[in-house]
């Protein structure tokens, strides 16, 4: 199988470039991921992240056939040869696929993801009823791989001042969590043009989620979210009224 | 409610927002273009005329054209400040951008008030 390869070693390197490889696989070798490791026995000093090899950790997240994805859970069968394989975009090579992702997580960390209640902690676990726990489905599976994020062209452009929507779904996971009391707070801290008003809906992140989530739907619902808590704070607040309808 | 989001103290909903307002103002009004059309069904020059010459119609089509154009604005806007990082080249290109904006609303302006209905 023919594999076209983005290489670059800034310590070697002027400029990155594509090398080519022509792999004998084996009947075991299903996966992207199995194919890689077969290149790293011709060519060890082929740079790549990996882990789990089973779609859990996100480390071996880049760019495939120019669309982002996890090469563990990419089947070989379904690859057009020869297979592109590029670092993700957007973000900083350190050396061949491998990025620099403190970008990324540091826009992950701005939206506070972590449970924040300041009442007295409980002797068990913070209860939820089902209907507020099925709230975080689909948002708390995220493994921070960073293929939506890097597949944004809003984060391509503003990587310091739009979160991305990884980071977005993980604000909203902890937004729609019943057991967090900052709401509001985490509300005001998306509440500039980029910080959130910067996804334009285009939805390659939906796209390529290997985790099949929607950071797109996420995003809408913190707009809902928004627009339904200015209403109910203009509603308690008085205001005026011309002709018996309120309008500030 | 919705005056206060498009008020300074919601500055990224305020943009949001106004371009969600427009885009909804455009598709109503035209579907009422189309509901007028298939209502009056103008099969000349001069029923097609008359069908915008009442003043309220006028004034609904510039409506319009107000609301697309700031749709067009706020949405060049956002492509400019991606894809155009050298500040003088930008202001450059937002300026043809105000320029084609007003000389656009001039021209609808004239064209629905300044000829003989």
């Amino acid at each position: 199988m023919r594999f076209s390869i983005y290489r670059f070693n800034p310590d070697v390197d002027k400029k990155p470039y594509m090398q080519d490889y022509d792999v004998t696989l084996e009947d075991s070798d299903q996966m992207l991921l199995d194919a890689l490791m077969r290149i790293k026995e011709l060519d060890e000093s082929l740079s790549m992240r990996k882990s789990c090899r089973e779609g859990v950790c996100g480390s071996d997240a880049m760019n495939i056939n120019g669309k982002n994805g996890l090469a563990c859970i990419t089947k070989l069968s379904e690859l057009q040869e020869p297979v592109v394989l590029r670092p993700m975009p957007g973000l900083p090579v350190i050396r061949d696929l491998v990025v620099d992702m403190t970008q990324f997580f540091d826009n992950y960390h701005s939206v506070m993801p972590y449970l924040q209640n300041h009442d007295t902690p409980p002797e068990t676990e913070r209860l939820q009823s089902p209907e507020d726990r099925a709230k975080l489905d689909g948002l708390y599976e995220c493994i921070l791989c960073g293929a939506c994020t890097t597949s944004c062209p809003s984060f391509w452009w503003n990587p310091d001042k739009f979160v991305g929507p990884a980071g977005l779904m993980q604000a909203y996971r902890f937004i729609a969590d019943s057991r967090d009391q900052e709401q509001d707070a985490r509300l005001e801290n998306l509440e500039d043009p980029y910080r959130l008003y910067r996804c334009h809906n285009i939805m390659n992140c939906t796209d390529v989620c290997p985790k099949k989530l929607n950071p797109n739907a996420a995003i809408a619902a913190i707009k809902d979210l928004k627009i339904e808590k200015a209403k109910a704070h203009s509603e308690a607040k008085p205001g005026k009224k011309i002709f018996g309808i309120k309008v500030l | 409610m919705l005056f206060e989001l498009l008020t300074a103290k919601y500055p990224g909903m305020r943009r949001w927002l106004t371009q969600r307002l427009c885009a909804l103002s455009m598709a109503v009004v035209l579907l009422l273009l189309w509901l007028r059309v298939m209502w009056l069904s103008p099969q000349n020059f001069s029923e097609w005329q008359a069908l915008f010459a009442p003043l309220w119609w006028r004034l609904l089509t510039l409506w319009f054209f107000a609301c697309m154009l700031l749709h067009a604005w706020l949405g060049v806007r956002d492509v400019l400040r991606d894809y155009v990082p050298h500040l003088g080249i930008r202001a450059v290109l937002q300026w043809l951008v105000n320029i084609a904006v007003w000389g656009n609303a001039l021209a609808v302006l004239w064209i629905l008030f300044g000829m003989d209905f």
